[in-house]
């Protein structure tokens, strides 16, 4: 049997180079900027995670076909059905639509007109367990700085963590290293802010802590973003309260939060580029 | 030269599905390590020293490009390129069941290495046994799967390279 230690001298040369990667990430772990050679290696490769992570999203609709084949008969039938129902509910839901999308627009228009929003597409995803990141197509070029809000239509996804010239990266909300100080929109009461973080047991899943014990909350409740701390706009949907639990001591409460974005599945977001007056885009 | 070339390639056609085709597929956040099957099937079949540049070059460059940090992933693969490399020696390499096997632990030992490192110098509030069970085992049960895959191509790969470069040097000698 070989002996695998036996040429020292490359063991010491591993040993140091460990000793060498240790002070590396010691020193990078909690920078602030990315090194000009990683950009360059964003700004070479971004084009390229474009492409592929196109033929990503036709490679899945293209299984997601045929996964959902043989259930396509079945529910065709089923869809015939209900289409003669709803025919004859759909004038009533028309009119109710354009009552809904007036009161819609309205209360966008309250809650979000000073929003200076950039559209941009999700070009890549770290597939670590680890990290909550993503990569989008729009960099300091286009106007994006870090800590910028990051959002959906559908609510809020993250916050910008780095910027490249033509990228940049997306911590989520599911990301260990991101807290958001948050409400409870039914009660909207100022004096019950949490903090919403990611919850590791349930990596699809949301955690809101610091609750009073005498917190009026109850599943089903929606979370937004308190507006405190700065970065995040407040108003921003989060997610839906689906449990809720106290500490073991009775002290806190925390609740267990369904974020209302399934984050391995965007493919296009909001930067929210300030708060004030919009820019004039010709983006 | 040409089989560095080839090798460099893959890695970064790797970094590009990794990030993007194979994020639509993964099961409950878990996806194979394809940078760490092509270190394991590397080191394994150049042995110890070039197997571990070769995995601190990968981890150097997949830090660069979705790390948070450098030196994470490089530390973590270069580890493993060393250690596959020393036991490259110890079995036969036309066969599929030691490197099916190294794989496994492989895998489970770099994740072991990241999970450290990431709980000393960012923070991590995940109790190991469970990150074992959710992240861990399946990783390192995708990796034995694609190692059947890519091992074969990268021996045949080697292997015709290096006859053809002994081809080569027995035709300049004889003339």
């Amino acid at each position: 049997m070989a002996k695998p230690f036996q040429g020292r001298k490359g063991l010491f040369i591993f040993l140091a180079a460990v000793l060498a990667l240790l002070l590396l990430i010691y020193f990078t772990s909690l920078r602030e900027n990315r090194t000009p050679l990683e950009d360059a290696m964003l700004a070479i490769f971004s084009p390229a995670q474009k492409v592929f992570s196109s033929a990503g999203r036709k490679i899945q609709s293209f299984f997601d076909a045929i996964v959902s084949f043989q259930e396509l008969k079945q529910e065709n039938e089923r869809l015939r059905r209900e289409l003669a129902f709803l025919e004859g509910q759909l004038l009533e839901l028309q009119e109710l639509q354009k009552e809904n999308y007036r009161y819609r627009q309205l209360l966008e228009f309250q809650e979000n007109s000073s929003l200076d929003l950039l559209p941009a597409q999700v070009i890549g995803r770290d597939p670590s367990q680890w990290f909550g990141m993503i990569t989008i197509s729009r960099g300091y070029r286009d106007g994006i700085r870090k800590e910028m809000p990051v959002i959906t239509d559908r609510g809020l996804v993250g916050m910008v963590y780095s910027v490249s010239p033509n990228s940049s990266q997306v911590i989520l909300l599911t990301d260990p290293r991101l807290a958001v100080s948050a409400l409870i929109q039914r009660s909207r009461d100022p004096g019950i802010v949490g903090i919403v973080e990611n919850y590791p047991k349930e990596p699809a899943l949301l955690r809101m802590t610091n609750l009073p014990p005498d917190c009026n909350v109850q599943p089903g409740d929606t979370v937004i973003s308190s507006g405190l701390g700065g970065v995040f706009p407040k108003g921003l949907p989060i997610g839906t309260v689906k449990e809720v639990g106290e500490d073991q001591y009775g002290l806190v409460k925390y609740v267990v939060v369904e974020p209302r974005i399934n984050f391995n599945r965007l493919e296009e977001v909001l930067v929210v580029r300030g708060s004030g007056g919009k820019r004039s885009s010709g983006e | 030269m040409l089989f560095y070339l080839v090798i460099t390639l893959c890695f970064i056609l790797s970094m590009l599905v990794e990030s993007s085709v194979l994020s639509f597929f993964m099961l409950d956040r878990a996806i194979p390590d394809l940078f760490l099957v092509l270190v394991v099937s590397l080191g394994f079949l150049l042995g110890e020293k070039r197997g571990a540049v070769i995995g601190l070059l990968a981890g150097l460059f997949q830090d660069a490009m979705l790390g948070p940090g450098l030196g994470y992933f490089a530390l973590a693969k270069m580890a493993i390129g060393y250690g596959v490399g020393l036991l490259g020696r110890e079995f036969y390499q036309d066969q599929l069941l030691a490197p099916t096997l190294i794989v496994f632990v492989g895998t489970l030992t770099h994740e072991f290495i990241l999970y450290f490192l990431i709980s000393q110098f960012i923070g991590l509030g995940v109790p190991v046994e469970w990150s074992l069970s959710r992240f861990f085992i399946p990783k390192a049960l995708y990796n034995m799967g694609l190692i059947l895959l890519i091992y074969p191509a990268v021996f045949n790969f080697y292997y015709r390279n290096r006859f053809t470069n002994l081809k080569a040097a027995l035709r300049e000698r004889r003339f």
